[in-house]
């Protein structure tokens, strides 16, 4: 193969890897959002749901977000109940006294869907502490029911068990258990009700592929991928959220960013040219001095300074321009950190052979500095200044607070503690994947601007 | 070029570590800096015994003082004086930033070296990890693991008995999410030093991987790690003050990060000593840590040994 | 290289310049023309339903667009019940079952889409006037299952005929099946447009009360179900129906309120700004022409000035802006830089704004900012978990707690002295505190607590609940904020006094809530507000009954409290009830399930362009009695307009 041909599939061998990782990645982040905010989160239906309503408003909160699913995979067989009247009434299925047997046997009550008129009853079917894989006809009921009589022992009606189940017509059927022993056997007690002309039909869901997925964990996946979140609290759709309170944060951050990389390169330039002066020493020890007043002091002194000064521009957003308080903040707590990075960079560079070579000729330092050592700088610089952009959609989640300007950042944090799942995830899933992106467009830029760099 | 005193002998050969204390010992800037850490220290290991009684350490007669000979640095809004609570916050920090290092860095370096030297899926492994790490903001990793800790406890009754919601929480969590920036220096080190010649010796004299990692390897990251030890130090302190912010830091004792948290109104009326005691106590903390750690880095740094 | 230069200074330029192109529309219309009262919340609003309100903060904003039957007299104390939608007192019968109301006529709702196009041909800008099967409609909708109510259905549950019967038959309909409203109640009945007759299932003397509610129980007219809850824009102008399954069953949106309140909300952006405009059809109101007279500590409204406006038509302010600001200095800096008109008074400054006699500084008067105080009817206490074996078991060591609590320091340290103890189970404002006297244990006596600490070792022994001798660790819940970060230390000092170990948990509110409910806590610290000025409100917190209703948080239980509550729930006010009432605080005194703490009192700050300012104690709505004297606000340096 000719050394050209051989250094294109290289690059596409790079490439492709590098995508595989930049997809495990995004994988990775959802199974730990998954894991942390949904696993361990647990029920957060306090928040949302009046516990004085008691459970079947908890139920109805937990089926509208999903919540009743399996956690990772959804093999449980169906026993599907199919009501084949159409009406305005919910399909219901009572035993003599009004309480649901559903419970006893475990069953969840999807909603009645008009053009299908098929109702999906989802049953996790044990037996002595294992699921049950296969449903089958020989299935005994105890097994249904985690051995809990069917029909509630409250009704004291033992002797004879019998659920009423209400159509979404209006017709009632008279469920004789008494003989019935196991799934067939209910099956085959529900098709003989009488008035039961075809109407409710029951069988044994197969077991599709698809169903598989219908998982806690892949529904998380689905609405991250597709980000289509609903805020629990609000039911705002997260676009929605991002496009109201997106620009305030990036208000903050992107100036903040931008001007903290024009001083820190001036600064940092000027210092490098004059190492080893007064100038150089004075500048490190102030970089460091600025780096260890905590974030905190920088942001309540701010604050405290702004008000004695215009206190019309202390807090909140009455004047568009009163955003640049937090941005100055920001770019005054970041400096420090900022300009010893770069200057570390760029002092490597004039250490480096070819400079002292240069100097040894006679070429004056500005012009080295500009033309040659700059832009050997720029790939480490733009390297870093890349990998932080995605972070600034986020805001800064401190500024946005205490300033009270309504960015994400603070919508993130007031989720997290209110348990608002859904954008807690979705805003983590997006800052992730233009997170990895970002490190793609670095790898390439070395690739492509680096011509040490071996694509592995 | 200097030319060293007895310009025929051998110059003495010392090793890394000598080297570098010497280096140091000779650095008066650093050594000021070691002496306040070491102060910092004996505070942080005495004040509990010494001001254990916290609970009635108030005095509401004397509340919101201004610094006076009593109260060298003022009282808060219970009566307490700041100044014990600036040293049973030094209590905090210091713990937190130990702990949590301790936590981090065996963390790191362990992947880091595995990663580095196995290569192929291990190494892929570990650069997922740290990659799904990274795209969380630091932050809301930390509140996730603090809120998924509260009330929990590990290995209770035990030795080692860590109650998650207090002061343990905040630094095991804070070394869980702190353990990515040692990572990735140790796995490049690693594969470096994978290449070198005492590396391929080793191999030939039949010695396993793991015993060439252990032998071999990790002893010559260990100027990684103390470096990484403090800047993980200051980072820790930050992380505590600002999980303080958003109460989730630690309850029951005083730290500094409360008292800045706490005190965020009093500026506005003139109460500045809670304040500045505790960004004052920070501040100094973290000064004396960045500039022995550089010291520290520019001591350790092989490309700079020439002699 | 140069365009490299220019082009990237540019781009620098405009990326720095960027939030001002941006931000500049994101204001709150300032600049347009009228009055305004600027104001701020900090919780969320959580609901904009009448039948889901339930919290100060969205009662504060949402009681502005809407308004019931009845409401309290803005100034008269104690506070009395006047007639709002409703005309005249209800008619009640000989045994207290059936409440005839008659309705004002005339009265309009908002203009709104939803009731279609008006007389000239253009849409969105019909209404009509309120009927009395509105008012049918609202109390349905707090019944319906599929509405999350909380507040609004806790009053009404087991108190009229046929409700309960209706809410288990709304549980047959799909969320978003609306002809469940079509249902009849026995107990809720519309003779004719103007006249509404409820029917009770047992004499409820507080039951004015409860539809004094005015913004819970305010009527709904069906053209918001059908119109909004039912259908949504398709995009071109016209409207196509919502999946039944779909359907939201709650008022959520702005265009979705539609009520008769003196203002019409504009803007609703949640946790950001919350805007809201006169109605220039609101009804015929007016300034009340009374007001409380003088007493000791106070000169009466009319020597306070608050009657200048006597008999003038509200509402006065032409817009209400309300801004989401969370953090309570950052509210203060907005206060001073007078971008807010009022706000209440952060811990930490208050030393420096009020005297030691509680009134305002005299610098602080030189900046033109006046102070009101109010006393709430609302106390604080620790409920202990009675189902908790330790504490529920030692009657010795609650009543050692409650007498080792230094009560008078907290409220004097933490709270700057803005409260009183309370000293038993109802407020001081309330009839029947002073009748059942203070409670025997409510008050800070070391000597007497040690004693009974003692009791209460030998009590826990013999019940085999001691660790090594000592009494174990207790354990205490709050929610999280530095107030009760400063409250745990100080609980912490107390509890020591008695040898005792304290934990103080802090949890967020809904793991609180949720710990509560499932009783998993020991003692924690909570607050009742009273809905209505009538101390059963408060008794009925330790109802047995009312543990699985989930208000009665101690999980108390004493059959003869219960047979007590149940003979008072149908007596009118009377000699005998104040008997009967005074039984009950003294066993809640002598049983100490809580260990009331303090009622706080509401210092407001105002500046003196603010008129009428008087908070209410109870009620919500009166927003419309605030007047701005623009011109004395201009002049001072706030804010235009």
């Amino acid at each position: 193969m000719r050394s050209a041909e051989v250094r294109d599939s290289a690059v596409m061998h790079y490439v492709l890897r590098r995508l595989a990782q930049a997809v495990f990645t995004v994988l990775g982040v959802m199974l730990l959002t998954f894991i942390l905010f949904r696993v361990i989160a647990g029920d957060v239906s306090t928040a949302y749901v009046n516990q004085k309503l008691g459970a079947e408003a908890r139920q109805a909160f937990y089926e509208k977000h999903k919540l009743d699913r399996p956690g990772v995979f959804n093999y449980h067989r169906r026993l599907l109940v199919s009501d084949n009247t159409s009406g305005p009434h919910q399909f219901e299925i009572a035993d003599q006294n009004g309480s649901l047997a559903a419970r006893a046997l475990n069953l969840h009550l999807a909603p009645l869907e008009p053009a299908r008129g098929a109702q999906a009853l989802s049953s996790a079917p044990r037996l002595a502490g294992r699921l049950v894989f296969a449903l089958s006809p020989s299935t005994p009921l105890a097994a249904m029911t985690d051995g809990k009589p069917l029909v509630s022992q409250k009704t004291g009606s033992a002797a004879s068990p019998a659920w009423k189940i209400s159509l979404s017509d209006g017709t009632v059927l008279d469920v004789d258990l008494s003989k019935a022993r196991t799934c067939g056997d209910l099956i085959a007690e529900i098709g003989a009700s009488p008035g039961n002309n075809g109407k409710l039909t029951t069988a044994i869901s197969t077991w599709s592929p698809l169903s598989l997925f219908d998982s806690q964990f892949f529904w998380h996946l689905w609405e991250n991928v597709t980000f289509s979140g609903r805020s629990y609290a609000t039911n705002q759709s997260l676009l929605e959220i991002v496009g109201e309170r997106g620009k305030f944060s990036l208000s903050i951050t992107v100036p903040a960013m931008v001007l903290t990389w024009l001083f820190a390169m001036i600064i940092s330039c000027f210092v490098a040219y004059y190492r080893d002066t007064w100038i150089d020493k004075v500048g490190v020890l102030l970089t460091v001095l600025g780096m260890c007043v905590p974030y905190l002091a920088y942001m309540l002194l701010g604050q405290w300074v702004m008000f004695k000064i215009a206190p019309e521009y202390a807090a909140g957003l009455a004047h568009p321009s009163s955003i640049y308080v937090p941005v100055f903040i920001a770019v005054i707590a970041g400096l420090g950190a900022e300009v010893r990075f770069y200057r570390t960079i760029i002092l490597n560079e004039i250490n480096k052979d070819y400079v002292r070579t240069a100097r040894a000729k006679g070429v004056p330092l500005p012009s080295i500095l500009f033309l040659h050592v700059l832009k050997n700088c720029m790939l480490p610089i733009l390297t870093e200044l890349i990998t932080t952009i995605p972070f600034l959609i986020l805001g800064s989640l401190l500024l946005e607070r205490f300033f009270g300007i309504p960015g994400l950042g603070d919508l993130l944090l007031t989720s997290i503690t209110s348990r608002d799942v859904p954008i807690v995830t979705g805003l983590t899933y997006l800052t992730a994947v233009l997170y990895v992106v970002s490190l793609l467009i670095t790898d390439v830029l070395y690739a492509v601007f680096d011509p040490r760099i071996h694509l592995r | 070029m200097k030319k060293s005193h007895e310009t025929n002998a051998t110059p003495v050969s010392r090793g890394l570590w000598a080297d570098a204390a010497l280096r140091l010992l000779r650095d008066k800037a650093a050594m000021a800096c070691f002496a306040v850490i070491i102060i910092y220290a004996a505070i942080a290991i005495g004040s509990p015994m010494v001001f254990g009684d916290w609970s009635a350490a108030h005095d509401y007669n004397h509340r919101n003082e201004s610094p006076s000979w009593q109260y060298p640095l003022g009282t808060d809004a219970l009566g307490r004086s700041v100044l014990v609570k600036v040293f049973l916050g030094a209590h905090v920090s210091m713990t937190v930033g130990f702990m949590s290092n301790v936590i981090a860095l065996p963390l790191g370096i362990l992947l880091g070296a595995l990663g580095g030297f196995f290569g192929r899926r291990i190494d892929d492994f570990v650069v997922w990890l740290y990659t799904t790490l990274a795209s969380i903001p630091g932050i809301i990793l930390l509140i996730a693991l603090k809120f998924a800790f509260a009330d929990k406890v590990l290995f209770p009754g035990s030795f080692f008995e860590l109650d998650l919601s207090g002061m343990a929480g905040v630094y095991v969590a804070l070394g869980l999410t702190s353990w990515v920036g040692t990572c990735r220096l140790v796995r490049a080190e690693t594969m470096k030093l994978k290449e070198l010649d005492f590396v391929l010796a080793a191999r030939a004299t039949g010695r396993g991987n793991l015993a060439i990692m252990f032998h071999h390897i990790v002893p010559n990251l260990m100027h990684i790690a103390i470096i990484n030890f403090s800047l993980g130090f200051v980072g820790a302190i930050g992380a505590e003050v600002i999980l303080s912010f958003l109460n989730l830091g630690v309850q029951n004792l005083p730290s500094w990060g409360k008292m800045i948290n706490e005190a965020r109104m009093d500026l506005i009326v003139g109460r500045w000593w809670e304040l500045t005691a505790a960004a004052g106590a920070t501040f100094i903390i973290v000064l004396a840590w960045n500039i022995f750690g550089d010291r520290l880095r520019d001591a350790l740094d092989p490309k700079l040994r020439n002699v | 290289m140069k365009w490299f230069y220019i082009l990237s200074t540019a781009l620098v330029a405009t990326l720095v310049a960027l939030p001002l192109f941006v931000l500049h529309t994101a204001g709150s219309g300032i600049g347009a023309p009228g009055v305004v009262y600027n104001a701020i919340y900090s919780a969320d609003v959580k609901s904009l339903d009448p039948a889901t309100c339930g919290d100060v903060t969205s009662s504060t904003i949402q009681a502005n667009f809407y308004e019931g039957l009845y409401t309290y007299h803005y100034l008269k104390r104690p506070v009395e019940v006047v007639e709002q939608l409703a005309s005249g007192m209800p008619q009640v019968s000989a045994d207290g079952l059936t409440y005839t109301i008659r309705l004002k006529k005339g009265i309009l709702y908002h203009r709104n889409p939803c009731f279609g196009k008006d007389p000239a041909g253009r849409h969105g800008w019909n209404t009509r006037t309120v009927v009395a099967q509105d008012f049918v409609l609202s109390l349905k909708r707090v019944a319906d299952y599929h509405v999350n109510t909380g507040l609004a259905w806790a009053f009404l549950a087991d108190r009229i005929v046929g409700l309960d019967a209706y809410r288990e038959k709304t549980r047959q309909f799909r969320i978003g099946d609306f002809s469940r409203y079509d249902i009849p109640v026995e107990g809720i009945a519309a003779p004719d447009s103007f006249t509404l007759v409820l029917r009770l299932t047992a004499p409820f003397p507080q039951f004015i009360y409860v539809l004094a509610m005015n913004n819970v129980y305010a009527p709904v007219p069906r053209e918001v179900v059908d119109y909004h809850l039912s259908t949504t824009s398709d995009g071109r102008g016209g409207r196509v129906s919502i999946p039944v399954q779909d359907r939201v069953p709650e008022i959520m949106e702005q265009e979705q309120v539609v009520g008769t309140g003196p203002y019409i909300l504009t803007t609703f952006k949640r946790k950001w700004s919350i805007a809201m405009e006169r109605n220039p059809e609101y009804r015929e109101d007016f300034y009340p022409a009374e007001g409380e007279g003088p007493s000791a500590g106070y000169e009466g409204d009319k020597a306070a000035g608050l009657l200048a406006d006597a008999g003038r038509r509200v509402p006065f302010v032409d817009r209400i802006n309300f801004r989401y600001v969370e953090e309570e200095y950052a509210t203060w800096m907005l206060f001073l830089s007078k971008q807010v008109d009022v706000t209440g008074i952060p811990v930490e400054t208050f030393q420096a704004v009020i005297t030691p006699g509680k009134e305002l500084t005299d610098s602080w008067k030189k900046k033109r900012i006046s102070l009101s105080r109010t006393s709430d009817p609302v106390i604080y206490w620790i409920a202990f978990n009675m189902e908790d074996p330790v504490l529920g078991k030692s009657k010795s060591l609650r009543q050692a707690i409650s007498l080792c609590y230094d009560a008078e320091n907290e409220i004097r340290i933490l709270s700057n002295g803005r409260g009183i103890r309370a000293v038993n189970v109802v407020p001081s404002s309330f009839a029947g505190h002073t009748e059942a006297g203070p409670g025997p244990y409510f008050r800070f006596d070391t000597a007497a607590a040690l004693r009974k600490i003692e009791d209460a070792k030998k009590e826990l022994a013999a019940a085999g609940l001691l660790v090594n001798g000592k009494i174990p660790e207790l354990k205490f819940d709050m929610s999280d904020g530095p107030m009760n970060l400063r409250m745990a230390d100080f609980a912490r000092q107390q509890f020591a006094r008695l040898g005792l170990r304290l934990k103080c948990i802090f949890n967020d509110w809904p793991t609180l809530q949720r710990k509560v409910q499932n009783k998993q806590i020991q003692m924690y610290y909570m607050g009742w507000a009273a809905d209505y000025p009538d101390a059963e409100d408060f008794l009925q917190l330790f109802y047995s009954k009312n543990i699985d209703k989930g208000t009665n948080n101690s999980n108390y239980r004493n059959p003869e409290f219960d047979s007590l509550y149940e003979a008072i729930r149908v007596m009118p006010d009377s000699p005998q009830r104040m008997a009967l009432y005074v039984r009950m605080i003294r066993l809640i005194s002598e049983d100490c399930p809580l260990m009331p703490i303090y009622e706080p009192e509401n210092f407001t700050l105002y500046y003196d362009w603010m008129l009428n300012i008087k908070q209410h104690p109870i009620g919500y709505g009166y927003l419309k009695y605030r007047r701005i004297d623009a011109r004395l606000r201009h002049a001072l340096g706030g804010s235009e307009g």
